[in-house]
């Protein structure tokens, strides 16, 4: 029997979040990761899950049809006819980095609107969360903000922070004061690196005010898009005095697999899928 | 994606019996047959506010899905109909009062007066203009909002909105008369700008001594402003206003405060709960906003009490309400979780320390009815100091055998936005149940409130 073939014998579910600026898919089949998709959100939050979901499925080699469950999440949940259930994504993110490293305790979620703190047990069950409040200081959004005022690309940031030679103390409560500040650092001289740190630092401390309500526990995960900058691993990692876990996955991808994950274990209990041994792998 | 609005009906297989348990009496001396009640929410209700009969998850004022709890629908008409027993008590000479949320509305109604918080100013001035949709409606609220913001503060907090609608004259609001306590720190900043253009609308602050209670003296100074509240109001109201008069409002509020505790205990006490969400939320609020009338609202409450009695003996439970829902209490003044939501993420309501707080202390009936009505006032649970009001609300979160603690408040808010923490953390640490907070800046609209309710949803799968 081909791979492809043991891929659509039956025990196939995927996990779709949609998100504020990217879409992501996990397919689980077998209680394995088979296959992901990534692409940017669209207008259209359905049509944008759906797709993000062939994409994935494209890479597993699976059909559509072989798909037994489904869970979406992020902020374009609201919108997925396609899907057996919805949950959010602070649920998922747990659950995800459960998946990977079951001792994670504390997550770190910096997406592309709004970041979380959030604390987890031994079996990936949220049991305290914060997020902050309808604010781009602190997101993926406030760096794209910073990446448009530096003429650099996104993902260059991180390392255009981590060249800094000093980091330039900057306002970390709101995008637009900080933007003003970066134009009159650039105006006065100052060196882009040592703005970027400071910028990065900005939002490490956005963060970091966040676990002051939920605390800390190791062993800490950051997830979100913002996680694959290096530089602002390093800058959190600083402001909170933790180590972070070096990710083996794409952290953005985390809480479309919580999602998987949790689509997993719904058609197990549901008997739409049969319990594989080993439960869940990488 | 917009989809198409999907509209509100009572289904007509209820009416033999929604007939059957009788009309309202207004304070007035007027009567409304349970006919004419029918009528009205099926007929002209829906033509005159399309948007109250929308029925999407969205919109945070929608009427109950639980039709089979009458006084339910007739709490629905009482507030569907305040705008025309305002006008005409207005035209009769009766003088409309500003006030402050979550006091007790006593003097007003014993001087003569009818008192409005800025909720209801609010639903009063968007529904001037009839046959307004749901986004019509968002849109005239939020251009009042704005008109406010440029005359006042962009910093403000969205209560600034009633306070604009009134300072427009798109209501005709007689005396602005609150009392300034400790819920709300934008209210005295907000009357002041009352003075700026409008001087010839009469203005009277209730002043509270913060930080002061337990202070012998603090009730004699109380008793003294609400004197002054009172001959206020009745200059207006041409009414002569004898301690006797004020005693017997006292008694007839006290009598709404205690079916709110009872009804409150009996819902508590019920092995399932037997009213969603929206209705039993609504219990707190009339027993102290009256939406304009007491003598009716009081009948309602009543009437209501006597349902859920029924529905705890025969365990029934309210419509919306999941088997072995998660029970949130909430914490914080002027918004509030979207009951639609919160039930379709699987929880329930059981309770919130603003309304809950002015029902819980009966006025004293006999003595100097101000003094009474000072010492209620100074041992409201909900303006004592923050650490107070925390551990009263561990006791609330107890009793109702909440799962968590949902505290809520309105951006711009800076009272609650203070203390939003601390109670949540202290209240976490009495109980050991999950506490959150979140701040939201939709007070008064009913779209894209998404962002809000993702939190609370995240919430409840957490709990």
């Amino acid at each position: 029997m081909s791979d492809t073939e043991v891929k659509i014998s039956g025990n196939v579910v995927a996990g779709v979040d949609v998100g504020s600026l990217a879409a992501k898919s996990v397919v689980i089949v077998d209680g394995k990761v088979a296959g992901y998709g990534l692409i940017p959100s669209g207008f259209n939050s359905e049509e944008t899950g759906k797709s993000v979901l062939q994409h994935a499925l494209n890479s597993a080699g699976i059909p559509r049809e072989a798909v037994k469950y489904i869970v979406a999440t992020g902020y374009g949940r609201i919108s997925a006819d396609y899907a057996n259930k919805t949950v959010t994504e602070i649920s998922c993110h747990a659950r995800g980095a459960n998946f990977l490293y079951p001792s994670v305790r504390t997550i770190i979620d910096i997406g592309g609107q709004d970041c979380k703190a959030i604390r987890l047990d031994s079996s990936g069950n949220v049991v305290d969360f914060a997020m902050n409040d309808k604010c781009a200081a602190g997101t993926g959004r406030f760096l794209e903000v910073m990446s448009n005022v530096f003429k650099v690309k996104l993902e260059d940031l991180g390392d255009l922070a981590l060249s800094a030679d000093s980091l330039v103390p900057m306002s970390s409560t709101c995008t637009v004061f900080v933007e003003s500040e970066t134009i009159s650092l650039i105006a006065r001289g100052e060196k882009p690196a040592n703005i970027q740190a400071g910028i990065h630092h900005a939002i490490a401390n956005r963060i970091s005010g966040l676990f002051s309500r939920v605390g800390i526990e190791s062993d800490v995960f950051f997830s979100g898009g913002v996680a694959k900058n290096k530089g602002m691993r390093k800058s959190i990692q600083e402001v909170l005095k933790v180590n972070i876990v070096e990710p083996t996955f794409d952290p953005q991808l985390t809480g479309a697999l919580g999602a998987a994950a949790i689509a997993w274990k719904n058609a197990v209990r549901e008997g739409v899928c049969q319990e594989q041994q080993p439960a869940l792998q990488k | 994606m917009v989809t198409a609005t999907k509209v509100f009906t009572y289904p007509e297989t209820i009416k033999a019996d929604f007939l059957k348990t009788g009309g309202l009496k207004f304070g007035d001396g007027t009567e409304v047959s349970a006919e004419e009640i029918w009528r009205f929410m099926t007929e002209e209700g829906p033509r005159r506010f399309p948007h109250a009969f929308d029925a999407s998850a969205n919109s945070i004022g929608k009427l109950s899905d639980d039709v089979t709890f009458f006084s339910g629908i007739k709490r629905a008409y009482l507030t569907l109909t305040m705008k025309d027993r305002l006008y005409k008590a207005h035209d009769n000479g009766v003088p409309i009062v500003m006030i402050q949320g979550g006091q007790t509305l006593d003097p007003y109604y014993a001087a003569g007066g009818i008192p409005l918080r800025p909720g209801y100013i609010m639903q009063w001035a968007r529904d001037v203009e009839e046959g307004l949709n749901l986004r019509e409606i968002d849109n005239r609220g939020l251009e009042i909002l704005e008109s406010g913001r440029r005359k006042v503060s962009i910093e403000a907090c969205n209560q600034l909105a009633a306070h604009a609608a009134v300072a427009n004259n798109i209501v005709p609001v007689d005396l602005i008369a609150p009392y300034l306590c400790l819920r709300c720190s934008d209210m005295s900043f907000l009357v002041e700008t009352h003075r700026h253009k409008e001087d010839q609308r009469p203005k009277y602050l209730v002043d509270f001594p913060i930080n002061q209670t337990g202070k012998p003296w603090t009730v004699d100074y109380l008793a003294e402003q609400l004197r002054g509240l009172v001959k206020e109001v009745a200059k207006l109201s041409k009414k002569e206003v004898t301690d006797e008069v004020l005693r017997a409002e006292i008694k007839r509020q006290n009598k709404a405060r205690k079916l709110a505790q009872e009804i409150i205990e009996l819902w508590w006490s019920a092995e399932q709960p037997p009213l969603n969400s929206t209705d039993f939320f609504s219990i707190p609020f009339l027993a102290n906003d009256f939406v304009g009338d007491p003598q009716a609202t009081i009948q309602v409450l009543e009437e209501t009490k006597k349902e859920v009695e029924y529905r705890v003996q025969n365990k029934i439970k309210g419509t919306g309400v999941v088997d072995n829902a998660k029970r949130v209490f909430v914490c914080g003044s002027c918004v509030g979780p979207n009951s639609t939501s919160v039930e379709r993420a699987g929880a329930v309501l059981v309770g919130r320390d603003d309304n809950f707080s002015c029902n819980s202390v009966l006025v004293k009936e006999e003595g100097d009815p101000y003094r009474n009505l000072a010492e209620a006032i100074l041992a409201f649970p909900y303006e004592q100091p923050t650490e107070q009001r925390a551990e009263w609300v561990a006791e609330m979160v107890k009793k109702s055998r909440a799962d968590g603690v949902l505290f809520m408040y309105n951006w711009g808010c800076n009272y609650q936005t203070a203390v939003g923490r601390l109670i949540s953390d202290i209240v976490k640490d009495k109980t050991g149940k999950p506490s959150t907070f979140v701040e939201v800046g939709e007070l008064g609209r009913s779209e894209a409130t998404e962002q809000s309710e993702n939190r609370v949803e995240a919430f409840i799968e957490m709990i």
